[in-house]
């Protein structure tokens, strides 16, 4: 359950964030939502797949962290060892709820906090504000990333919207078979057929690499690399 | 006569009109440098018919070689999704009585007939249901895919209800704006024949003289170019379907969250049977009746009893139609598709099905030269005669096997000189051998063998199998395959949404095209 309250200098002056807390009491999944501008840095350790939401049927890009569907195989006892963290889980216990939009019709967002994590709490941790009212840096770093997060989801769907469009996305079920002997299947994951992305006439090319789609597509297709280590690192954990 | 077939005109726009141009369209105007160009003329004073709310699974492949996307076409259609048929009250017309013809082949169909296992060992329950997930799918009122399941892909097979107007109408658009269809809306005044007999040209009001190599007539009921112009008889077969008009009307759904069924529901009455069809924002509903065997008035009185109290104030239209078809269909250069062809009963869909199959032969074997295009029109014509004859058998079927005799419509049925005898000749055979490949004719046939056991054994058809007993010996093979469908059931409940629900979903976020 979550209880997403706006917040508030003055409600909240007392609000702390016990960081590793508030990250303990996440469910667990094999599958994290990720934004284009962090197909780089993820790419070090995680395949990167696009997958349908159940709900729409709309893709999303996808870290994967583990091949069941809960299991992360980089996290133990809450802590993530990994290189780099998703800024989906970074901007935890904190969320962006859509607010009135303004006049200038942009919409506006409001940072939220998630009462209900236990992370959050006034005895310890990080406090929001300081004594006289003010931001702390502590979220000031988080508000930068939730920016950054929807800045990202922005740009991801519209890489999406490119890919479908010169029909770049390509179904790919991961087949594994483990040394043990054991076999296991995830299915629903696509990714972007390599052939038909070099196959472009130059214009499209072109249109890609002015949108700065050429490093997120080459990311997720080398990044299929990492499926094998995930494995190795599974049968070794 | 040895002139190259470049130009193709197609006279009159309804479904029939648009599937022909918009397939020819799609596979010629593919190349750079198309041989063949498509003009299509539509009268601006004529109304299309605009009944035919059903299709086959065909049409899913038809849509997509058209190149339009499926989102679009349920969204501007008021498309819904079709998984088959259930008749209501054939049998005996009890209450209780009913049966499915689902479009999902029985089980391992290929290579396994399991109606003598069903026959012998499971006699307590329908064979549909024993064979095929399909019906409980229907009766739950589930659809027969996911929103994350791509354009055109299926978990259980279907087909579409749509609403025949704005199909005519989406079509044309797609046809004019992505296909290069040219459009000519004008009416036609008279026909130019050429010296050799065929149709050198169309005289138009408006825009002079169309000249074209090959003329399609699309033009409904009135059949302009194939009927009036060439005077190829009509044969009725009205000896055989008695019904001879229908009483449509639009249901508005009562409440927004009504569930919409996803199989075509075909009521038995005492003089015909009633069609309701699911839409997204209404039903279709309409009685086929002979008028030989009730009154006009009462007929309109059975209708408003099953629809009740909804139906008040809603205007009822009455459809006199002629079942059967024209002697021929390609005769010199000229082919007739549609209702321009002939017309049936839309017990089982057949109507936009031949149009689809009229087209794709003519897509396929577009004659390259005028030469050659009576050896074409003769093949057609064959195959076609071939194809309408066996429909008219498969629908006469549904009636030889009631057991109803609660009005002369029936008794009348069953009596053997309506009876087509190549039917009559089938029955014998399948008193012995349940329908299966062999009795058919490959790809000729519209109706594979499974509809023909779905039909047979749903209406309570017995074969004596004593002989092939020795055969029946794949047993345990039979047994799998009967766990395997129930398990299929189970599964299918667990994750298919309801039709409404995904139906709503595809007008909110649509389908993803892989």
């Amino acid at each position: 359950m979550t209880r997403l309250v706006v917040i508030d200098k003055n409600a909240h002056k007392n609000v702390k964030v016990v960081p590793q807390l508030a990250l303990n009491s996440l469910e667990i999944t094999n599958m994290v939502p990720v934004v284009i501008s962090e197909f780089v840095k993820l790419a070090v350790h995680s395949p990167i797949f696009l997958t349908k939401s159940n709900e729409s049927g709309r893709f999303s890009c996808v870290a994967l962290f583990g091949f069941e569907r809960e299991e992360n195989i980089f996290v133990k006892d809450g802590v993530w060892n990994t290189v780099y963290k998703p800024l989906n889980i970074d901007v935890q216990p904190f969320f962006l709820a859509s607010a009135n939009a303004g006049k200038d019709k942009e919409q506006a967002f409001a940072v939220c906090l998630d009462f209900e994590n236990p992370g959050v709490q006034e005895v310890e941790g990080e406090p929001i504000f300081d004594p006289m009212g003010n931001e702390t840096a502590y979220l000031e770093n988080k508000k930068n990333k939730l920016a950054q997060l929807l800045d990202g989801l922005s740009r991801t769907h519209h890489f999406i919207d490119k890919l479908l469009e010169l029909n770049l996305i390509t179904p790919s079920r991961i087949d594994i078979q483990f040394s043990a002997g054991q076999c296991m299947r995830v299915d629903g994951t696509y990714t972007i057929d390599e052939n038909k992305v070099n196959s472009l006439s130059t214009k499209r090319f072109l249109e890609l690499r002015s949108l700065g789609f050429l490093g997120p597509i080459y990311s997720m297709v080398h990044s299929l690399v990492q499926v094998r280590a995930l494995i190795q690192k599974r049968e070794a954990n | 006569m040895n002139k190259t077939i470049q130009s193709i005109v197609v006279v009159g726009g309804g479904t029939a009109g648009w599937i022909t141009a918009g397939k020819i369209a799609a596979k010629y105007y593919a190349s750079e440098r198309p041989s063949v160009n498509v003009t299509l003329i539509e009268s601006p004073n004529i109304k299309i018919v605009g009944v035919g709310e059903g299709t086959w699974p065909t049409m899913r492949k038809t849509l997509k070689g058209l190149g339009i996307s499926e989102t679009d076409f349920i969204r501007e259609c008021d498309a819904t999704f079709k998984q088959g048929s259930k008749f209501r009250k054939w049998v005996d017309g009890s209450e209780s009585d009913y049966y499915y013809h689902p479009f999902t082949l029985p089980s391992d169909f290929i290579t396994t007939d399991l109606a003598p296992y069903w026959q012998r060992d499971h006699q307590g329950i329908s064979f549909s249901n024993a064979v095929c997930f399909q019906e409980q799918v229907c009766e739950s009122g589930l659809a027969p895919k996911l929103i994350s399941s791509p354009e055109y892909e299926s978990i259980a097979n279907y087909g579409y209800h749509l609403d025949a107007v704005k199909f005519s109408d989406f079509l044309k658009k797609h046809c004019i704006d992505k296909l290069g269809v040219r459009y000519i809306t004008d009416d036609v005044t008279s026909i130019k024949p050429a010296k050799d007999g065929d149709i050198e040209s169309l005289i138009t009001k408006e825009n002079g003289e169309l000249k074209g190599d090959l003329f399609v007539d699309c033009t409904g009921f009135s059949s302009l170019l194939l009927g009036e112009h060439f005077k190829v008889p009509f044969v009725d077969k009205s000896d055989i379907l008695f019904g001879d008009t229908a009483l449509a009307v639009q249901v508005p759904y009562v409440q927004k969250d009504m569930p919409i069924a996803t199989q075509t529901v075909s009521t038995a009455q005492e003089a015909g049977w009633i069609w309701d069809i699911g839409l997204m924002n209404r039903r279709g509903v309409g009685y086929v009746y002979s008028s030989r065997h009730t009154s006009h008035d009462q007929a309109e009185s059975a209708l408003r009893d099953y629809i009740g109290a909804d139906i008040a104030n809603l205007p009822v239209r009455r459809i006199p139609f002629r079942c059967g078809h024209r002697k021929h269909f390609w005769h010199r250069n000229c082919v007739a598709v549609g209702l321009s062809a002939g017309f049936l009963e839309p017990l089982e869909a057949s109507a936009l099905l031949l149009v689809e199959l009229s087209a794709d032969m003519i897509c396929e074997q577009l004659p390259a030269r005028r030469e050659i295009m009576d050896i074409v029109a003769r093949r057609f014509n064959e195959l076609f005669l071939y194809r309408w004859n066996h429909i008219i058998e498969f629908l006469k079927l549904h009636y030889v096997l009631s057991k109803r005799v609660d009005n002369g419509f029936w008794n009348d049925n069953k009596r053997s000189e309506t009876i087509p005898e190549e039917l009559q000749e089938r029955m014998k055979l399948w008193a012995y051998h349940s329908p299966w490949n062999h009795h058919f004719n490959g790809n000729m046939d519209l109706f594979p063998a499974a509809s023909y056991q779905y039909v047979l054994y749903g209406m309570g058809f017995k074969g004596d199998f004593q002989h092939i007993r020795h055969t029946l010996a794949e047993n345990e093979y039979a047994e799998e395959q009967f766990r395997r469908n129930r398990r299929v059931i189970d599964r299918a409940k667990d994750v298919l949404p309801s039709h409404r629900l995904l139906l709503e979903k595809v007008h909110r976020f649509g389908f993803q095209a892989i």
